[in-house]
């Protein structure tokens, strides 16, 4: 039974536990040569309880030394832990008491470590029968909080994982149909780049949109090419770990998080209770500023969207500008794949709104198309002044668009 | 480097749906005669720094197209 496939490499449960019974040590801040190695190392720290911390295996000199990393260390174990089945493999993984540490990085680079007791990091985890023969896409880098949700919800289930993280449109094709995939869990960027297709994809049960905005039109996008699946829109990060889940990109205020998320200037506050125990995060009266702005959808308060990061709105002239709104007109456009709106600075206003647009193949668009497609959907301080076409739209380790 | 500046010049003059210009003369004045306001004065700037890696904002504003000459 196959746990992993990534290209020519793969991983069987009964493999995972061979190495489980034989292997004395782990490496903490491991820089790992592939994903078997990874999952290896990491199934073995948590089987045995020991805390892990999570690194990129693309890590440069200076990014080991700004943040004080120690990476691979190896950290032997007098008296490992051994196991007679794959279902005791399982259930050692479900109730470890590892800690998990992981970075942030996502769309403004390498900065912050966060701790995670595994508890807090598969409390949304589902665990059935019915899921016993999901086949999961796996499109997260896997050391990043995203990717641990899908690597957990896969491994407690006994499922496959088909690694398709930074592949091309055709490889990630032929892994739907060679694998039968039924769930896909990725950022709207990964969406965005595979759509549109020309044909549907009958075998995916389940898609997952996260880490990054979305939007309605992407959305609809996506239900159209996989007519069998359930889409579901998350919101988490690594601060927090998962947080609310919807079917579109409205989000629902469930009774349980009445008192324990509240909205100052815009920006989405969330309550310490909501996201367990972690020391490190700056609180304003036991609440978490999220960065992230919301808007209400009804008078009540209880159905929200999100609009923009904080840090994220361009200063044009004086006037706020969100990057997302003008980057949702753009991609409406039919000849457009993908599209990164940012701000330049300058010393006339400010910034200038400037954006890269990635075009579908075979089409063509002049700058003077887009100002036009433009003209009258936005405002016109929203539009951007510079416009380059490029063949690829640069992605960060995480499978983001870029912000700067 | 003056047909250059023409085809920017003229380039946001598309964008803006308005006449494009045959030629320049030094004496134009950015905002009076190109009718150009500042969102167009920032689109000017980014594309001449593209082209010819100068900032003509970078000390003050520049005002016509022959201080746009001098600092290229």
């Amino acid at each position: 039974m196959f746990f992993l496939i990534d290209r020519n490499i793969s991983l069987t449960y009964e493999e995972i536990l061979q190495h489980i019974n034989h292997s004395q040590s782990y490496t903490d801040c491991y820089i790992y040569p592939d994903l078997r190695s990874f999952f290896l190392n990491w199934i073995f720290a948590l089987v045995n309880e020991k805390n892990i911390t999570l690194v990129d295996s693309d890590l440069s000199e200076k990014e080991i030394t700004s943040n004080n990393l120690a990476v691979d260390q190896i950290i032997k174990i007098d008296v490992p832990k051994r196991l007679n089945s794959v279902d005791e493999l399982v259930i050692s993984i479900r109730y470890s008491n590892s800690e998990i540490t992981l970075f942030t990085s996502g769309t403004t680079g390498f900065t912050r470590k966060f701790t995670h007791p595994l508890k807090n990091l598969i409390r949304k985890i589902n665990i059935s029968d019915e899921r016993k023969n999901d086949v999961w896409g796996f499109a997260f880098n896997p050391t990043h909080v995203a990717g641990v949700q899908v690597f957990f919800q896969a491994i407690l289930n006994q499922n496959l994982l088909v690694n398709v993280f930074m592949e091309s449109k055709d490889f990630i094709i032929n892994a739907i149909e060679n694998h039968k995939i039924t769930n896909l869990s990725s950022t709207p960027t990964f969406y965005r780049l595979l759509l549109p297709l020309d044909r549907l994809f009958d075998s995916v049960k389940k898609i997952t949109i996260g880490g990054e905005k979305s939007d309605n039109h992407l959305i609809s996008q996506v239900e159209k090419t996989f007519p069998n699946a359930r889409i579901n829109n998350v919101y988490g990060s690594t601060e927090t770990g998962p947080l609310f889940s919807s079917e579109n990109d409205e989000f629902i205020v469930q009774d349980k998080h009445i008192g324990l998320i509240k909205v100052v200037d815009d920006e989405l506050y969330i309550h310490k209770n909501l996201f367990g125990k972690t020391t490190q995060l700056n609180l304003i009266d036991d609440f978490y500023a999220t960065g992230d702005l919301i808007e209400w959808i009804d008078d009540e308060q209880r159905n929200f969207r999100f609009t923009s990061r904080k840090n994220e709105l361009i200063n044009v002239g004086g006037y706020k500008v969100n990057p997302y709104e003008v980057e949702d007109e753009l991609t409406q456009h039919p000849k457009i794949r993908n599209v990164r709106v940012f701000g330049k600075s300058s010393a006339v206003l400010g910034n200038v709104i400037c954006c890269e647009i990635e075009l579908l193949s075979d089409t063509e668009l002049k700058e003077e198309d887009i100002r036009h497609f433009l003209n009258g959907k936005i405002q016109n301080f929203k539009i951007p002044r510079k416009i380059s076409f490029v063949e690829k739209i640069e992605l960060t380790r995480t499978g983001k668009k870029k912000i700067i | 480097m003056r047909e250059k500046l023409l085809d920017i010049i003229n380039s946001i003059k598309r964008n803006k749906f308005e006449d494009q210009f045959l030629e320049l003369k030094p004496e134009q004045q950015l905002r009076e005669d190109l009718n150009f306001d500042s969102f167009d004065l920032a689109e000017l700037t980014v594309k001449i720094e593209e082209e010819f890696g100068v900032d003509i904002f970078e000390d003050g504003l520049v005002n016509s197209i022959h201080e746009i000459y001098a600092k290229l």
